[in-house]
């Protein structure tokens, strides 16, 4: 008996950490591309990349842990095939490891930029621990800089620049940042943030080229007709599901390696977690694939469980975070389909978007306001039917509301 | 380098030297508490490094700030007078001795 584990981010290394605590005492690998003890990916793009974050307070666990849980962490490490046959992975140094059961944990891989120029030296992107760490290197000599992308780590990239006293300029190509991801109330609080930080937002105006000279970056053509001066470039153009082994090995693929309720792939031996995997979420009743940490760990938890034969189907209430200068932004549930929002603003720094299909409360953007994220993750699972009239009236007690 | 006792969901205690400038939640995790499930890393944003710290401790620690006020009295259904989130506890040397509960997760 043994398990391999291939992606040792925050699924794979929780996977590792389940497994031991749940009792299971076969042999683990756990398999790493990166080169440096896992690590969190949050602060890559906020405290690391402004560097106050020491590289310590990065990993996950400290090295001793991994010998202390008895688990044979291989960095630097890459599995180039799996053998569903004969239960083994081919690693590319050519050796091979044979599992009893397999979790991939394999995340996703950076979008890249396709324009003209993407190639050109001071192009950046933030995903690895390495990324970050190329970026800052290019900092000191940087005065300018563009950041390309309206998602989460576009914003948070900007603010971390922003923070560093750069010049910034985020280009977006759609109307609003995280237009696919939240409400217009939420983008444009954001957008009037990083106004009032000093950054130049432009809308409507997704690069169309980035311009070099002597192989360097020097500005950023957009799609509003405008060029933009930059000594770098940050792109946040989203991420893909790193399933191409899974694919290879002929499991089920469908924008993600297909899981049941345990995390289970079409092969009963092999288990997918977090980034990579496609499941049915019973709560929303779809079909989904979430990019966070909290779903990565706790698919994590319910893949260990099942391997140890206890199996819980997952169901965990989706929820993230963010944080943009004094923004502290926490959301629970995914709001993907809603028809109405209620806005519960406490102050003009606080507030919260609830995302309402119907009658049912299926999601909560909260700015500054921890209660509201906090209650309303309590509650969600159900996706309750709750006042919608009490909800925007700050003079009515949460709690209540949600308890009546 | 304080010695910090953690007293587990199962009443069981782990005696540990923390660094100074660590957090609560950091020297839980560092040294395999894995009932800390800390799940943000630290900044206070999940309320998943819920803890008790005995109030005779309470002159020694930073008071909570808002934000941890309002995680915790609304994330958790066993908060007490005692709870605190752990990532916002940093350990200097006359935190020695401190003795930290963790109850049973909730998450």
């Amino acid at each position: 008996m043994s398990c391999i584990i291939i992606g040792a981010s925050h699924g794979g290394v929780q996977a590792a950490i389940n497994l031991r605590a749940q009792g299971y005492t076969d042999p683990i690998t756990l398999i790493s591309a990166d080169k440096v003890l896992p690590y969190q990916r949050p602060p890559l793009s906020k405290a690391f990349l402004q560097n106050t974050l020491p590289e310590q307070r990065l990993w996950l666990r400290p090295e001793t842990f991994y010998t202390q849980k008895d688990i044979d962490l291989r960095l630097g490490t890459r599995v180039v095939k799996i053998d569903r046959q004969k239960q083994l992975v081919v690693l590319d140094n050519q050796e091979q490891l044979s599992y009893s059961k397999l979790i991939l944990a394999t995340g996703a891989s950076i979008r890249k930029l396709t324009i003209p120029g993407s190639d050109l030296e001071g192009v950046h992107y933030l995903r690895d621990h390495q990324d970050t760490l190329g970026l800052r290197d290019q900092l000191p000599e940087a005065n300018n800089a563009v950041v390309i992308g309206g998602g989460y780590i576009g914003l948070e990239a900007a603010a971390s620049l922003k923070k560093l006293g750069k010049n910034v300029t985020l280009l977006i190509n759609s109307e609003r940042p995280l237009q696919h991801l939240t409400s217009p109330v939420v983008s444009e609080y954001l957008s009037a943030l990083q106004k009032a930080n000093g950054v130049n937002i432009e809308v409507l105006a997704g690069a169309t080229a980035i311009i070099g000279e002597h192989n360097k970056v020097v500005a950023v053509q957009a799609a509003n007709g405008k060029q933009y001066p930059a000594d770098i470039v940050v792109a946040g153009i989203g991420v893909n599901p790193e399933q191409s082994l899974a694919e290879d090995a002929g499991l089920a693929v469908e924008n993600g390696i297909k899981v049941n309720q345990y995390m289970q792939t079409s092969d009963a031996n092999i288990y997918a977690i977090g980034d990579c995997v496609s499941f049915y979420h019973p709560m929303y009743q779809k079909q989904m694939r979430i990019e966070s940490v909290q779903n990565a760990t706790d698919q994590a938890k319910t893949a260990a469980l099942a391997i140890c034969g206890t199996l819980t189907p997952y169901s965990a209430t989706p929820w993230f975070w963010s944080d943009q200068y004094d923004a502290k932004l926490q959301i629970a549930g995914i709001s993907a389909g809603y028809d109405e929002v209620v806005v519960r603003e406490e102050s003009e720094k606080s507030l919260a978007v609830f995302y309402f299909s119907g009658d049912n409360l299926i999601a909560v953007d909260a700015i500054n306001q921890p209660k509201s994220f906090m209650i309303t993750r309590k509650y969600l699972h159900s996706l309750p039917k709750v006042n919608k009239i009490k909800l925007a009236d700050c003079s009515q007690d949460l709690n209540s509301i949600f308890t009546e | 380098m304080p010695n910090i006792t953690f007293i587990l969901p199962d009443e069981s205690q782990i005696t540990v030297a923390a660094n100074d400038g660590d957090s609560l939640m950091q020297t839980a995790v560092d040294n395999g508490i894995e009932q800390i499930s800390a799940d943000c890393g630290g900044c206070c944003s999940c309320a998943t490094c819920h803890c008790f710290i005995d109030n005779s401790w309470k002159e020694k620690l930073t008071p909570a700030d808002d934000m941890e006020t309002d995680l915790l009295e609304n994330a958790i259904d066993n908060v007490q007078e005692n709870s605190r989130l752990s990532c916002q506890i940093f350990l200097a040397p006359e935190h020695d001795g401190l003795v930290v509960e963790i109850p049973e997760s909730e998450w």
